[in-house]
C-alpha cells in the first residue's frame, strides 16, 4: 500500500512540480516584459513620445449601475470633470431597489424626455429616459427593467450617439486624463478594436478635480492585500499578454470599444457573469474567423479607480462571481484553442487562463491536500517542503513588490515609510495567507453556481475619498 | 534542477526589484536636479533677451555653449521647459529663436546618430518652437531623413514639424514617404495638423491638391477635412468630384460634408437625389447637410426621409427640419402623419429644441 503511495506522491509531485515550474516561468517572462515595457513607456512620456491632440474621437461612456445609490452621484460628478473635449454621458439604472435614480434626479437638474431608442441590440425595456446637459456634457440617465449587466450595457450602447463607447462601473472614478489616455492608441493604429485601462483600488486614493491629490495604502489588510494583488496582475501578466495582443479580459471597470465591431458581434450576452470577458473573447474569435486584422490593446497610463471589496464576504462574493464568468468565457470558445492553436492569443493566453487563471486554484488546493496525505504515509521531506515554500513564497512576494514599486515610478506616486511598510506586509500576507484563501473560494464558487448565473454582483460600497468637486 | 531555475528566476526578479526602487531614487534625484537645470537655463536666456534688446543680437558663445549641451536630450528636455516658462514673454522669444536656427541646424545633423525616441523629441521641439523662424531647408531635409521606419510618434512630430516651416515641398514629401511606405496616418491627425500650418493655406492647399492621386486615401481625406475648415475655393472642384460615380464612399461623405460649411446652390438637386442613394451613411450625410440648404424641395425630401428605414437619415432629418424653421403646417403634417417611427423622432427632437429655447443662456 505504501509503495503505491509513494508512487502515486511520486508522480503527482512531478506534475505539480512541473505546474510550478511553468507559473513561475510565466510569472518571471511577466514582470520581465513589464519592466521593459514600463521602463520604454516612462521614456516615452518624457520624450513626448505620444499622441497629444487637442480634438479626439467623440465618446459614449456608458455606466451600468444597480443599487449604487452610495457612490453613483459623486462617480458621475468626476465624469463631468474629464479633461476632454467630446463626450457624452450615460448612466443605465438595471431596475435598482435602491435610490439610485433618485439619487441623480436629486442631484443634477435631469427632465424627462422621450427620446427614441435605436435598437440595434436586444436589451430590456426602459421605464423612462431623463436628460440633462450639464458643463456641455449631455447627460442621459435611462432607467430599465432589470436585466443584468450585460443586458443594461447593450441598453446603453443602443443609446449611445459615438463611435467609441467607454464602459465603467458605478462606483469607479476616472482621472481627468484617463479619456484621453485610453483614445489615443485609437489614432495611433487604425486596427485597434478596443483597449483596456488600469483599474486600481479607489480606498487609496483621494482626488481632486480629477486628479490625484494623495495616495496612501489603507489600513485594512483585506484592502491592502488586493492592492498588491491588483498591481501583479494589472501591471505584470497583462502587459505580458498585450505584446501579442493577446488579453482575453478588459475589465468592466474601464475599457474602450469601437462601436460598430461591437455591434457586429452582437453585443453582450445578457445570460453570462463574466460579460466583459465574454465579450473580449467574442471579439477575439470574430475577428480570427473572419480573418480581419485587429489588435487589443492593454493600456496601464489609463487609469480607473475603483472599490476594493472591505469585507471577506463580499470578497468571497465576487471571486465566485469572477471564477464562475472566467469558466463561462472559457467554455464558449474552445475554438481559441482548436482553430487558432498557432496563434498567439490561442496557444499562449488561452491555455494561460485555463491552466493558471481556472484550473490554479484546484491544482494549489489539490498540492495542499496532498502534503496533507504524503505527511499521513510519512513521505514527506518536511525540510524540501518548507525550502519549497520559502522559494515560492519569497518569489512571489518580489514579483508583487516590483510591480508595486513599477506602478510607483509610472504614475509619479509619492509614499512614505509607513506605506512602504504596510507595502511590504500586505504583500507577505498576501502571498503567504490571502492566495491560498482566494484558491479555496475559487474551487468553491461553482457550488450553487446555476442559481446565480444572471445576476448583478453587489458589494457594499463606501463614499469615494473625494474632494472632485472642490 | 527545478529549484535552481526556480533560485536563478528568484535572483533575476531581485535584481529588478532593485533596480526599480534605484529607478524611483534616481527620479526623485533628477527632478531636483531638472528644476536647478530649468532655472539655469531660464536665467541664461533671460540674459540673451536683454541682449537682444541691446545690441540686437546674442551671445555667439551662447550659441556654442547650446550646441555643446543640447546634445544631451536631458538638456533639451530642460531647454525646452525653460522656454515654456518664458511663453509671457513671447516677442524676446521669437527674437531669441530665430537666432540660435543655427544650433538648431547643428541638433538635427547630430540627431541622426540617436535613437527614434529622440529624434522624436527634436521634432517634437522644433515642431513647438518653430513657428516660422526657423526656415533653413537643411532642418527639415535631415528631419524627413529620420523617417527610415519611423514610429508613429516620430512620423507625427516630423508632420507637425514640417507644418512650421512655410515651404509646401517638405509637408509634400513626409507625405508621400507615409504613402510609399504604406505607413498608416489617421486622417484626423492630417486634418488637424495641417490646421496649425501658419502661413499662406491656400497656397499649401493647391499644392497638395495636386498631388492628391499620389496620397493614401487616410491622408487624402484628411486633406478634404483640412479645405473644407480653410477654404471656400474649392465648391466647383468638389462638385464635379461629387457628381462622379466610381468616389469612395468615405470620399463622398467628406465632399458632402464641404457643402454644409460652404454653400452652393447648384449641389442643391444633387443632395436631394443622395438622399434616397442606397448606401446608409451617403442618405445619413444628405439628410444632415440638407438643412443648410432650405427650400420646398428640400423640406418634402427631408419629409420623406424621416420615414427612411435607417434610424439615422430619420434622426438627422428631424434634426434638419428643425434647424430650417419649417411651418406649424409642415410640423402638424408630420405629427399626424401614419409614420409611427417618423412621429416618434420628430416629436422627441422638436420637445428638445423647444425645451433648449426655453433654457436660460449660460
Amino acid at each position: 500500500m505504501n509503495l503505491l503511495v509513494e508512487r502515486l506522491m511520486e508522480v503527482i509531485a512531478l506534475v505539480f512540480v512541473s505546474y510550478m515550474l511553468l507559473y513561475t516561468t510565466f510569472l518571471f517572462l511577466a514582470v520581465l516584459f513589464g519592466a521593459i515595457r514600463l521602463y520604454e513607456k516612462d521614456r516615452m512620456m518624457r520624450l513626448s513620445n505620444e499622441i497629444k491632440h487637442d480634438y479626439y474621437m467623440p465618446i459614449s461612456v456608458l455606466m451600468p449601475a444597480y443599487n449604487e445609490e452610495v457612490t453613483i452621484v459623486d462617480s458621475v460628478r468626476s465624469l463631468l470633470q474629464l479633461d476632454y473635449k467630446l463626450y457624452e454621458i450615460i448612466i443605465i439604472d438595471d431596475g435598482s431597489t435602491d435610490r439610485t435614480t433618485d439619487q441623480l434626479l436629486e442631484a443634477f437638474p435631469f427632465r424627462q424626455t422621450n427620446s427614441p431608442i435605436h435598437r440595434k441590440l436586444t436589451c430590456k425595456k426602459e421605464e423612462a429616459i431623463y436628460e440633462v446637459t450639464v458643463n456641455k456634457v449631455k447627460l442621459t440617465l435611462i432607467r430599465k427593467e432589470n436585466g443584468g449587466k450585460g443586458d443594461a450595457l447593450n441598453m446603453g450602447i443602443n443609446a449611445s450617439q459615438y463611435p467609441y463607447f467607454v464602459t465603467l462601473d458605478a462606483d469607479s472614478l476616472l482621472q481627468s486624463n484617463s479619456l484621453e489616455k485610453i483614445i489615443q492608441p485609437v489614432l495611433a493604429d487604425e486596427q485597434i478594436i478596443a483597449v483596456g485601462g488600469m483599474v486600481r483600488v479607489a480606498q487609496c486614493v483621494e482626488m481632486t478635480n480629477g486628479t490625484v491629490s494623495n495616495y496612501r495604502m489603507p489600513w485594512q489588510p483585506i484592502v491592502g492585500m488586493q492592492v498588491m494583488e491588483y498591481d501583479r496582475s494589472f501591471l505584470a501578466s497583462r502587459i505580458l499578454l498585450d505584446q501579442f495582443s493577446g488579453n482575453l479580459i478588459i475589465s468592466g471597470a474601464f475599457g474602450l470599444y469601437k462601436k460598430d465591431i461591437v455591434l457586429a458581434v452582437g453585443g453582450y450576452k445578457s445570460d453570462t457573469i463574466g460579460e466583459d470577458m465574454e465579450l473580449v473573447m467574442r471579439l477575439h474569435t470574430f475577428m480570427l474567423n473572419n480573418k480581419v486584422p485587429y489588435k487589443i490593446r492593454y493600456l496601464p497610463e489609463a487609469i480607473c479607480w475603483s472599490q476594493a471589496p472591505e469585507s471577506l464576504r463580499d470578497i468571497v462574493k465576487q471571486r465566485r462571481r469572477w471564477h464562475i464568468g472566467l469558466f463561462q468565457s472559457l467554455i464558449h470558445y474552445p475554438e481559441m484553442l482548436m482553430r487558432f492553436r498557432y496563434k498567439p492569443v490561442g496557444f499562449v493566453s488561452y491555455l494561460y487562463y485555463w491552466l493558471f487563471e481556472l484550473l490554479g486554484p484546484f491544482i494549489e488546493i489539490f498540492g495542499i491536500f496532498t502534503i496533507v496525505v504524503a505527511s499521513q504515509f510519512n513521505l514527506l521531506n518536511v525540510p524540501f517542503m518548507i525550502n519549497l515554500f520559502l522559494i515560492y513564497t519569497g518569489y512571489g512576494i518580489v514579483l508583487s513588490l516590483t510591480a508595486f514599486f513599477q506602478r510607483v515610478y509610472i504614475q509619479g506616486l509619492k509614499l512614505n515609510a509607513l506605506d512602504i511598510t504596510k507595502a511590504i506586509l500586505f504583500v507577505v500576507l498576501e502571498n503567504a495567507i490571502y492566495r491560498y484563501f482566494l484558491s479555496f473560494i475559487r474551487v468553491t464558487s461553482f457550488i450553487g453556481y446555476k442559481k446565480k448565473r444572471n445576476v448583478w454582483g453587489s458589494i457594499k460600497r463606501t463614499k469615494h475619498k473625494e474632494s472632485s468637486h472642490a | 534542477m527545478s529549484v535552481i531555475l526556480i533560485y536563478i528566476y528568484f535572483i533575476i526578479c531581485f535584481l529588478i526589484l532593485f533596480y526599480t526602487i534605484g529607478y524611483i531614487v534616481y527620479q526623485r534625484y533628477y527632478q531636483n536636479h531638472e528644476a536647478r537645470l530649468i532655472k539655469q537655463y531660464v536665467n541664461l536666456i533671460s540674459d540673451q533677451h536683454l541682449m537682444l534688446q541691446q545690441v540686437g543680437c546674442i551671445d555667439e558663445n551662447h550659441c556654442l555653449l547650446l550646441s555643446k549641451r543640447l546634445k544631451n536630450i536631458n538638456q533639451l528636455i530642460a531647454f525646452e521647459k525653460a522656454l515654456n516658462q518664458l511663453e509671457s514673454k513671447s516677442d524676446e522669444n521669437t527674437d531669441y529663436l530665430m537666432q540660435i536656427e543655427s544650433t538648431i541646424i547643428e541638433l538635427t545633423n547630430y540627431y541622426q546618430q540617436l535613437d527614434q525616441m529622440k529624434q522624436a523629441y527634436l521634432a517634437y521641439f522644433i515642431a513647438k518652437y518653430g513657428r516660422g523662424q526657423w526656415q533653413s531647408p537643411s532642418i527639415y531635409r535631415i528631419l524627413v531623413s529620420y523617417l527610415d521606419n519611423p514610429t508613429i510618434y516620430l512620423r507625427e512630430n516630423v508632420l507637425l514639424a514640417t507644418y512650421q516651416q512655410p515651404e509646401p515641398k517638405w509637408i509634400i514629401k513626409v507625405l508621400h514617404y507615409l504613402t510609399e511606405n504604406e505607413l498608416f496616418h489617421h486622417s484626423k491627425l492630417i486634418q488637424d495638423g495641417l490646421l496649425t500650418y501658419p502661413f499662406d493655406c491656400e497656397e499649401l492647399i493647391d499644392r497638395l491638391w495636386e498631388e492628391r492621386q499620389t496620397f493614401h486615401p487616410s491622408i487624402f481625406l484628411g486633406l478634404i477635412g483640412y479645405i473644407t475648415f480653410k477654404s471656400d475655393r474649392y465648391k466647383e472642384t468638389f462638385y464635379q468630384m461629387l457628381q462622379q460615380e466610381k468616389v469612395d464612399l468615405e470620399v463622398k461623405a467628406s465632399l458632402m460634408r464641404y457643402f454644409k460649411k460652404h454653400h452652393l446652390p447648384k449641389v442643391e438637386p444633387l443632395l436631394i437625389a443622395l438622399a434616397s442613394d442606397e448606401q446608409d451613411p451617403i442618405r445619413i450625410v444628405a439628410a444632415y447637410v440638407l438643412r443648410d440648404y432650405p427650400s420646398k424641395n428640400v423640406i418634402a425630401t427631408l419629409k420623406e426621409s424621416l420615414t427612411d428605414s435607417n434610424w439615422h437619415v430619420r434622426r438627422n432629418a428631424s434634426q434638419s427640419l428643425l434647424a430650417m424653421n419649417i411651418s406649424e403646417i409642415d410640423i402638424s403634417d408630420v405629427l399626424n402623419g401614419e409614420d409611427r417611427y417618423a412621429k416618434e423622432m420628430f416629436r422627441y427632437h422638436l420637445q428638445a429644441e423647444r425645451r433648449t429655447a426655453h433654457e436660460p443662456i449660460g
